[in-house]
């Protein structure tokens, strides 16, 4: 099995400044998308700082288990030691963006969306708080993988709010999990098999605010995976309006045709941000 | 440098003095303050530090949690003059550095967030949150009724090894169990042609899934060879190269909490 992994991010056409966050490293094989929010530039230094945490919190711990941190918060063995470390890094986080939105006035309140993913071996694992959104498409369909920490979404779990409602609702836009305002932050874990074929699609608000599930599937399977796609993707969210900042990320998977049972990783450059 | 007096309703049991960190407490043996009850666990919590001079207590995942002034923590900060609770027993931990060197709590947390402005996107505090979700709720009354909330239904799958290994049930507690030659395969298959990771179950919402990974000889389900991914039935039949195994699966309906 081979992967290879994409990403770009966009400033839109109705903002100053990005406040999204991207870190592709296939070295690591760790995808991380991250929308920041606060006034000022608050939101920009939130997600910068929880997108650093999380991928320095992994250099260190990843690959060397014996200096894995002594205290895990909620240690989950039906899942794995990398989606437990994974959700670790965004409890650190959540942690180091707390303390530093104490530091000065223009920094209360704010705040940052993540969506972090890592592939080992046939594994992908994920965590995710806010509404970043990571989806699976596989054979010609697609599926939600993340959870949206929106009270919109919470009103539907507690049946209080049909799914359709709940599209409309203004309570879509209210997060009830960020990282970087409560200690007891809600992180949502999942994993899957990967397998040749799938390709794993993340993206921030400003995609999913102009585009549906659907029309993302369909761009997916009418073009090859790679920078050109992730291009169609920015043109189309600032086609209709470019609201919001607009980060995207895909990693596909395939058959590694060299017959070896190697596990590579390949990379186009994500673009400067 | 800091002090904990350990006490039982009001009784104080003992006194103890650190200079350095770890410490740990706990009903086992080997902690640094053993509180021999049975609401302690036996690793229960730590007392660690944090740069510049901070110290940090940490609940190991204790059963019944470890308190700073009556809130529960995970992993907090704690200072001069608070009250620790582990079990049914209190400590008081005294900072005995100088004043000038320990550090306070800021006290303004909670204020200084009620004062923030957004743009869009807004985050709400847990209390926040929970008013406004009751109050949306009572807003509905009845009509509340009108949707399903989803049910939840919760999997249990297992393994049995019928013949080509140990014969043995394994619960497929893992999201990701992974089949193959491998010695760090979750379960272990025998064969030549197989991959060290020949094939993957897959917990997912709505059931489990067999994918293919690697090995030229592919998985079989119920006699059919698996190329990518089938969804498991209870009582399929998995062979992977010599080891023949069935799948058993259980649905329970958790009907949501009103």
């Amino acid at each position: 099995m081979i992967v290879r992994m994409w990403g770009k991010t966009d400033v839109g056409r109705h903002r100053a400044i990005n406040e999204d966050c991207l870190l592709v490293d296939p070295e690591l094989g760790l995808i991380l998308v991250l929308d920041g929010m606060g006034g000022h530039r608050a939101g920009e230094v939130a997600s910068r700082l929880a997108m650093e945490t999380i991928s320095s919190f992994w250099r260190k711990h990843a690959k060397n288990r014996s200096s894995a941190p002594r205290t895990f918060e909620n240690y989950d063995p039906s899942f794995t030691y990398e989606a437990n470390l994974l959700r670790q890094a965004a409890y650190e986080a959540n942690r180091v963006v707390i303390e530093k939105s104490l530091e000065r006035d223009d920094y209360v309140g704010m705040g940052s969306t993540v969506i972090g993913m890592v592939v080992t071996d046939y594994t992908v694992s994920m965590v995710n708080v806010g509404d970043s959104r990571m989806y699976l498409i596989r054979n010609g369909t697609i599926e939600q993988i993340s959870k949206d920490h929106t009270l919109a979404e919470d009103q539907v779990e507690r049946g209080i709010m049909s799914r359709e409602e709940a599209n409309d609702s203004q309570l879509k836009h209210i997060l009830s999990s960020v990282i970087g305002v409560d200690s007891r932050v809600k992180i949502h874990v999942d994993e899957l098999a990967a397998m040749p074929g799938d390709v794993f699609f993340l993206c921030t608000d400003g995609l999913t605010a102009v585009m549906t599930d659907e029309e993302i599937l369909a761009e997916v399977l009418q073009n090859e995976p790679g920078p050109m796609l992730l291009d169609r993707f920015v043109d189309l969210a600032n086609e209709r309006g470019g609201p919001d900042n607009t980060t995207v990320a895909i990693m596909a998977v395939y058959e590694d045709t060299a017959g070896g049972a190697e596990h590579g990783v390949e990379s186009g450059l994500p673009e400067p941000h | 440098m800091f002090k904990l007096i350990l006490k039982f309703q009001d009784t104080v049991l003992e006194e103890y003095e650190f200079q350095t960190t770890p410490v740990t407490i706990g009903r086992r043996d080997d902690n640094d303050i053993v509180i021999d009850n049975m609401a302690v666990s036996g690793h229960h919590a730590v007392i660690e530090e944090e740069e510049p001079n901070y110290y940090v207590l940490v609940d190991l995942e204790s059963l019944n949690g470890t308190f700073i002034n009556e809130r529960k923590i995970t992993r907090e900060r704690v200072f001069d003059g608070d009250s620790i609770i582990i079990g049914k027993h209190t400590m008081e931990f005294i900072d005995l550095r100088p004043e000038s060197e320990r550090p306070v709590r800021e006290e303004n947390d909670e204020a200084k967030k009620k004062g923030r402005k957004f743009r869009d996107t807004v985050i709400l505090d847990t209390e926040a949150q929970q008013e406004l979700l009751a109050k949306q709720a009572a807003e509905r009354g009845e009509q509340a009724e009108q949707f399903p909330k989803p049910k939840k239904v919760n999997f249990y799958g297992s393994i049995t090894i019928l013949s080509g290994g140990t014969p043995e049930i394994i619960e497929l507690a893992k999201r990701v169990t992974t089949l193959g030659k491998s010695g760090d395969s979750d379960i272990k298959c025998s064969g030549l042609l197989i991959g060290k990771t020949a094939a993957l179950i897959n917990k997912r919402p709505t059931g489990f899934f067999l994918a293919y990974a690697e090995g030229l000889k592919k998985p079989e389900v119920n006699g059919e060879s698996v190329t990518t991914q089938v969804q498991l039935h209870d009582g399929d039949e998995i062979v992977i190269g010599g080891t023949r195994m069935t799948f058993n699966m259980t649905e329970e309906v958790v009907e949501p909490a009103s």
